[in-house]
């Protein structure tokens, strides 16, 4: 009786703290998880504003009079009046 | 023995109560601060910081954005490498780097007892990535603006800076004015942290969620703003002027298409958050005359037949004599010649007829003595006089005596359109993180003159473009109603020719009118009028915004 009882005791001790080993290294990882998780967040908020910026840049009026040859000409506003009767 | 057996109980007994005692002080008296401090150990406050709105033009597209950039800094202590090889590795990958930190590093180098420097070269992401991992350089994440368009619109725009708490906060424009949108809310979140200072999950934790600010969707048309500030600059330097400003409006709706400021040099003192076209006070001068004119035809003082019969000579009031620009007079001139003509006898007939009381209530009506509550910051209210000579009514018919914004004069003379007093804004609609569009309040637009005045007026401002001096500038297609002026400017209380402001103002086409725009332009020196300055610049720049509305 006493045997049985010792074992019992020293089996919930073990499952005891094998469970708590288990849960402990879960609770670490998902802490690891997230810990990553709100890294790449960042770091796809900055990619994400750096190609807003860049396709700004590439599409602004000061990129485009520096990128184009005819910059400089301006468009011709001379006129004919057709006279109708 | 039984002695020292009580002595030793004795002892023991005083020795547990002052055990007993130390237990009481640390869990009982002390517990609440020692909790406390155990709290702060584990559990951190961590500021969720919003992003800051973005800022577009009318067509979409951003003039602000939030910028991500590294920050550079070296402790001393902790480099593995000599410093010397670790700047010229960071040189190579940021070209210009040694130099732009020259005198920081020189001291940073010399002085042994200087441990740590802050660097003002801020890394874009793509070189921050070249240079992880370098003992004693760390690397520290900053946020900023960004301006697509450079300097396009920026006393429009405003800018952020750090407030004295270290706070971002705007400064000038729309910036200031919406700051509160375009921040958002900052959220705070406290949670148990390990020893890595990661958060433990199981344990329980506190926040309140950030909400990312507004992003705003102005009026500002990208390329009208362009060509007003191209143009602008052009015109200041063509004309050897102090400086200039134009605003551009919708002449229904009152939005604010391109509103531009330049000086010719740029002083160290000048207020980079200021913006003149709503804050620098002027007199109009002529080009105040139309809507006197529209005030009298509007109480029906004089109708279009009214022929001034005593224009044929200068007008002497007290001692103080009332003549034109030229030194000539206009006989019998009707309302088309004394608005062509900018004829300042004539005018000054007109508001006597029309009375103090008539003037000062149109003067309320069309908002020039408050502000226009444009949503922009910094707007001056402008002042009124409270005492009336008839001198003082005499030269205010032609814009003397008075003072405004360009901001002011541009929205009352925009009522000659449509007879309605519009709110100049420049916010059409806020956009939240899920798409939801949210409105500005709009004010109503306040009835000022008839349309029968208005099409009277129309008549009067059109005859004044066609047969007068600026009628050489106007392109055939464009059917254009204008007004030119020139303000000599007071110096401790005398009017000077050696200083003058000369403006135009009109709008295009007269009928249905999709624009009206004012040029200032502040002592020119290759000519003193409006006519032959500020004149020459509206036209060129309402000819190639014609095409873009």
């Amino acid at each position: 009786m006493s045997k049985t009882l010792i074992g019992l005791t020293v089996m919930s001790i073990v499952v005891q703290i094998l469970f708590s080993f288990y849960y402990s290294s879960n609770i670490v990882n998902q802490n690891n998880q997230l810990d990553e998780n709100k890294q790449k967040y960042q770091q796809l908020k900055i990619e994400i504003s750096e190609a807003k910026k860049q396709l700004s840049q590439l599409t602004s009026i000061d990129h485009f009079l520096q990128s184009t040859p005819s910059s400089t000409l301006n468009p011709v506003y001379k006129h004919i009046e057709i006279l109708t009767y | 023995m039984i002695q020292r057996y009580k002595l030793l109980l004795f002892a023991y007994i005083f020795c547990f109560l002052v055990l007993i005692s130390r237990f009481f002080y640390w869990q009982v008296l002390k517990s609440p601060k020692l909790k406390t401090q155990a709290l702060s150990q584990i559990y951190k406050l961590e500021k969720d910081t919003p992003t800051r709105g973005n800022i577009h033009s009318s067509d979409n597209f951003p003039l602000v954005i939030n910028d991500y950039n590294y920050k550079i800094s070296i402790y001393k202590p902790n480099l593995t490498q000599d410093l010397d090889t670790i700047l010229s590795k960071i040189d190579q990958i940021h070209p210009g780097f040694i130099n732009e930190n020259q005198s920081v590093l020189d001291n940073f180098k010399n002085k042994s007892q200087q441990k740590w420097v802050d660097l003002k070269t801020l890394l874009p992401l793509s070189e921050k990535e070249k240079l992880q991992n370098i003992d004693g350089v760390y690397l520290k994440l900053e946020e900023s603006r960004f301006y697509p368009e450079k300097s396009l619109a920026s006393t429009v725009l405003g800018f952020v800076a750090h407030n004295s708490q270290g706070n971002s906060i705007g400064y000038g424009g729309l910036e200031a004015y919406y700051n509160k949108q375009l921040s958002g809310k900052t959220g705070f979140v406290w949670s148990p942290q390990d020893a890595t200072g990661k958060t433990i999950l199981t344990k329980k934790s506190w926040n309140s969620n950030s909400t990312n600010g507004l992003d705003i969707y102005s009026s500002i048309n990208r390329s009208v703003q362009y060509q007003t500030e191209k143009i602008l600059k052009e015109g200041i330097t063509k004309y050897q002027a102090d400086s200039g400003m134009i605003t551009i409006m919708d002449s229904k709706t009152g939005n604010i298409l391109a509103m531009a400021s330049l000086e010719a040099t740029t002083s160290a003192t000048s207020d980079p958050s200021k913006n003149p076209n709503i804050s620098n006070l002027f007199e109009p001068g002529s080009i105040f005359k139309p809507l006197v004119m529209a005030m009298a035809l509007d109480k029906k003082i004089i109708d279009q037949k009214y022929i001034c019969d005593q224009c044929g000579q200068p007008r002497k009031i007290g001692s103080y004599t009332i003549n034109n620009w030229d030194n000539t007079t206009h006989p019998n001139s009707n309302v088309y010649d004394i608005i062509k003509n900018s004829d300042n006898i004539g005018m000054s007939h007109i508001i006597t007829k029309l009375g103090l009381n008539n003037f000062l209530e149109f003067y309320q009506k069309l908002g020039l003595n408050k502000k226009t509550g444009i949503d922009l910051q910094g707007e001056v209210k402008p002042s009124i006089k409270t005492n009336w000579p008839e001198i003082d009514l005499a030269t205010a018919s032609f814009g003397q005596g008075i003072v405004v914004t360009q901001i002011n004069i541009l929205r009352a003379f925009n009522s000659l359109t449509n007879g309605f007093l519009v709110t100049p804004k420049i916010v059409g609609f806020f956009k939240d993180d899920l798409g939801s569009i949210i409105y500005p309040k709009v004010n109503p637009n306040l009835t000022v003159f008839s349309f029968t005045t208005i099409d009277q007026m129309k008549l009067i401002l059109r005859n004044a473009v066609e047969n007068s001096v600026v009628s050489t500038l106007k392109p055939k297609y464009m059917d254009v109603c204008g007004k030119s002026g020139t303000a000599q400017v007071a110096i401790k209380g005398n009017y000077t020719d050696s200083s003058t402001i000369g403006s135009y103002i009109g709008f295009s086409p007269c009928d249905q009118p999709k624009f009206t725009m004012i040029v200032t332009i502040n002592n020119p020196k290759s000519s003193s009028w409006g006519s032959s300055t500020a004149a020459p610049i509206w036209f060129e720049l309402a000819a190639k915004i014609n095409f873009l509305l």
